[in-house]
């Protein structure tokens, strides 16, 4: 609010611009408004404030120049004029123009006429100084070392089950429409059965494996999947598959086939050799992998009702776990048959954060269908007005 | 095959990350990257309301990226080695108080900075404080006439006329002290703006920027913003021509590989976030862009607001994310939106982990804006 005294000195007080005002509109406007955002004044359309005073003073008027205008008056409450030095103020208003500083009781009346844009000067405003020093450098942490030959400690139980069952050594053969494919890679062999029109694989089987759990597993991921895919993605979810807990990982960093242990280098070798013999055998040459397997049987075959109770159920034992009020993660709505649009209580969204979310992703995934995916209810900017703001 | 587009001197429709080898073992290895470039915004808000703004579907919780969040940030890039830093999506960073002092900070610290502006803002005065300290600086500017410029881009005609002076002054300032920043101009193409490809490519042959990019624009996984990708065949012709405008200090450089992409994905992991991440202008620290929106919370990793980056990208969440990404549990062709920043990244580090092409550095001399792959 503009001191009476000040007032006296104005042809037209309702012109004079509240500088904390101003300052403090456009602060929040910076989190209220999405788009169509900008200075309360017409006139400052183009200023950008700034935390130090001077300089925000001197963009304002820098502002008002550039936007044409050719007077401003500003009034700056004693907040703003007691980190300030009157006549560097004056001195820098008068770059832009005419400029008077009338002091009152408590503030600043500045008035610049006949503005103009400023001449540019060698400005090097000081940036705060920070104690600390950089040092600069790739900051990298090394992956996790294994001794040579041992399997990563994260595959050894999963893939002792799968040697103690093996079901996929030994040769195949094909039926009618089907093409057989045998490779060879360090003396071990894959041989898959292949559907030609679908190009999906029936059956694989391998012999002389160095890791048979490892082979046996990569056999069963890859039958009824499509031979590019099985090439393309198959050896990624052995190495899921095969990894004790998801988030046990096997080295710092991203988690590849090549970067978990070498087990997964030879049906890596095997599969892509059986690709690149198929598309010799059939002249195959599609590059694109689309294939998803999409949810199983049991999940596509619930009606809606069925759905939304499994969900139910997942949703409440999870709840209950994490100390929340019952109901307090509600099932929205399912979309594309496998996302679920979940609507979370704040309460407990606080505690938990974005893990809680990832977290019940993987509950409702291991209990119900992997193949689903959790998605909470979008936020907009409810305002119509804000969100589709058109300056006039 | 390298997988790399041939060496020019200014990639604008490719990827660099090939002149970043040393980064690209080292993930291959499994070792903790830190990115090389980042995107992010200093503000949510923004001056304008483009019709085709993507960072509208982009709302979260609004924090304030003050001077020293941000400055801490930088100071947190500069030592853990990121190598490049654009001001460029989700709020208009130029209004932000504290843009030109994060540019400078940023520059001061060898950081290499850039900005993406709608360029209102940017009086002379304020070009004089930032142009020395950018690697580049691009203007969205996605029409040739004012009145069309008005009605797709939601301002005030005359808007229009100052956004021009506003180039016009940056080519002055460039030229005057021999900067090395480069100035752009950028179209984001939507199929119902085909009457302003060529009154716009003929505007950048006036005002005489270094380039006019014209670009795809990109969807949500849902389609909010209904680009008919199909509609781009109706406007190649006109595309080609803007492309002829071109002479040898003004390039007119179309985006086909994405255009023609039709908003499809070759890969299903997005293994480019690591290399690339993005920050809302909340100081929301995610993978994507595509993922700022609280409905993909899951993926939210932090808030420079209120951890300093450094220890978000040392945390586990940070790796869980991008482990996730990177997994078979994720597959962008079914849950991203089209077209993101890190497509080419991912495509080609895909093509590369499938084995179906060597990156190896590639030949002759380092492109411009290396270090914004």
């Amino acid at each position: 609010m503009l001191e009476p005294a000040l007032h006296h000195t104005l042809v037209a007080p309702s012109e004079v611009l509240d500088y904390e005002q101003l300052y403090a509109d456009y602060q929040t406007g910076l989190v209220d408004r999405l788009r169509g955002f900008g200075a309360a004044a017409e006139c400052l359309s183009l200023w950008v404030p700034d935390e130090d005073p001077a300089t925000s003073l001197r963009n304002l008027w820098d502002a008002a120049a550039a936007a044409g205008e050719r007077d401003i008056a500003v009034y700056l409450g004693p907040t703003t004029t007691a980190s300030l030095d009157g006549d560097e103020v004056l001195g820098t208003a008068a770059r832009f123009g005419v400029a008077t500083l009338t002091h009152g009781r408590t503030g600043w009346l500045v008035e610049v006429q006949e503005l103009r844009a400023a001449a540019p000067v060698a400005e090097r405003r000081a940036v705060a100084p920070r104690a600390r020093a950089i040092v600069h450098g790739v900051t990298t942490t090394p992956a996790i070392e294994t001794s040579a030959g041992a399997i990563h400690p994260a595959y050894v139980d999963a893939i002792a089950r799968a040697t103690a069952d093996v079901q996929h050594d030994g040769v195949l053969s094909a039926d009618a429409g089907e093409l057989m494919l045998r490779v060879e890679d360090h003396g071990s062999t894959l041989s898959l059965v292949v559907d030609r029109e679908t190009h999906v694989i029936r059956r694989a089987a391998f012999t002389d494996a160095p890791h048979e759990g490892v082979m046996e597993r990569f056999c069963a991921l890859v039958e009824g999947v499509p031979i590019l895919d099985a090439a393309d993605h198959g050896v990624a979810r052995l190495e899921l598959s095969l990894r004790e807990h998801r988030a046990h990982r096997p080295v710092a960093g991203i988690v590849t086939p090549r970067s978990a242990d070498p087990c997964f280098a030879r049906p890596q070798a095997l599969i892509r050799a059986a690709l690149a013999d198929y598309r010799a055998q059939t002249g195959f040459a599609d590059w694109i992998s689309t294939h998803d397997a999409g949810p199983a049987a049991p999940w596509r075959a619930m009606s809606p009702a069925d759905r939304e109770a499994a969900v139910r159920t997942v949703l409440d034992t999870f709840v209950a776990a994490h100390d929340g009020r019952p109901g307090a993660v509600e099932l929205v709505a399912v979309e594309i048959d496998v996302r679920l649009v979940l609507r979370l209580d704040e309460a407990l969204l606080s505690d938990g954060g974005p893990r809680l979310v990832f977290e019940l992703e993987q509950a409702l995934r291991d209990a119900i269908d992997p193949r689903l995916e959790v998605v909470l209810e979008e936020i907009r900017d409810r305002n119509r007005k804000r969100r589709l703001a058109v300056v006039e | 095959m390298t997988g790399m587009t041939d060496h020019t001197q200014l990639i604008l429709d490719g990827t660099k990350i090939g002149w970043h080898l040393d980064r690209v073992h080292a993930w291959e290895r499994g070792e903790r990257i830190a990115p090389i470039t980042i995107d992010m915004a200093l503000t949510r808000a923004c001056n304008f309301a483009c019709e085709y703004c993507y960072a509208m579907l982009q709302e979260n919780d609004r924090k304030v990226i003050t001077r020293d969040v941000i400055f801490d940030f930088l100071e947190d890039c500069a030592e853990i080695g990121v190598k490049g830093i654009s001001f460029v999506s989700d709020g208009e960073s130029t209004i932000s108080p504290v843009f030109a002092d994060a540019i400078r900070r940023g520059s001061e610290l060898g950081l290499s900075m850039a900005v993406g502006t709608n360029g209102l803002a940017l009086t002379k005065m304020r070009l004089e404080e930032i142009l020395p300290h950018l690697t580049y600086l691009r203007v969205n500017i996605s029409a040739g006439e004012r009145d069309r410029y008005a009605q797709i881009m939601g301002v005030k005609p005359e808007w229009f006329d100052r956004v021009c002076q506003n180039i016009r002054d940056m080519m002055e300032i460039k030229r005057r002290d021999d900067l090395p920043v480069t100035v752009g101009m950028q179209m984001v193409v939507m199929p119902s703006y085909g009457d302003q490809i060529l009154p716009l490519a003929r505007l950048g042959q006036s005002l005489r920027p270094d380039y006019l990019v014209l670009k795809h624009c990109s969807d949500s996984e849902d389609g909010e913003l209904g680009v008919d990708y199909d509609g781009y065949d109706s406007l190649y012709d006109k595309l080609r021509a803007a492309e002829a405008l071109s002479d040898d200090e003004y390039k007119v450089v179309v985006k086909w590989s994405k255009i023609e992409a039709r908003g499809k994905r070759s890969y299903q992991r997005c293994y480019g976030a690591p290399f690339m991440i993005q920050l809302s202008g909340s100081g929301l620290v995610a993978p994507c862009g595509m993922l700022f929106n609280e409905r993909y919370k899951k993926f939210h990793i932090g808030n420079i607001c209120e951890t300093r980056f450094r220890d978000i990208w040392a945390s586990d969440r940070y790796w869980d994310v991008m482990n996730l990404l990177a997994s078979p549990e994720f597959n962008a062709q079914k849950m991203c939106g089209s077209l993101c920043l890190q497509h080419k990244v991912n495509e080609t580090l895909d093509a590369h982990a499938k084995g179906l092409v060597q990156l190896t550095t590639p030949r002759g001399a380092a492109p411009a804006h290396i270090d914004f792959v």
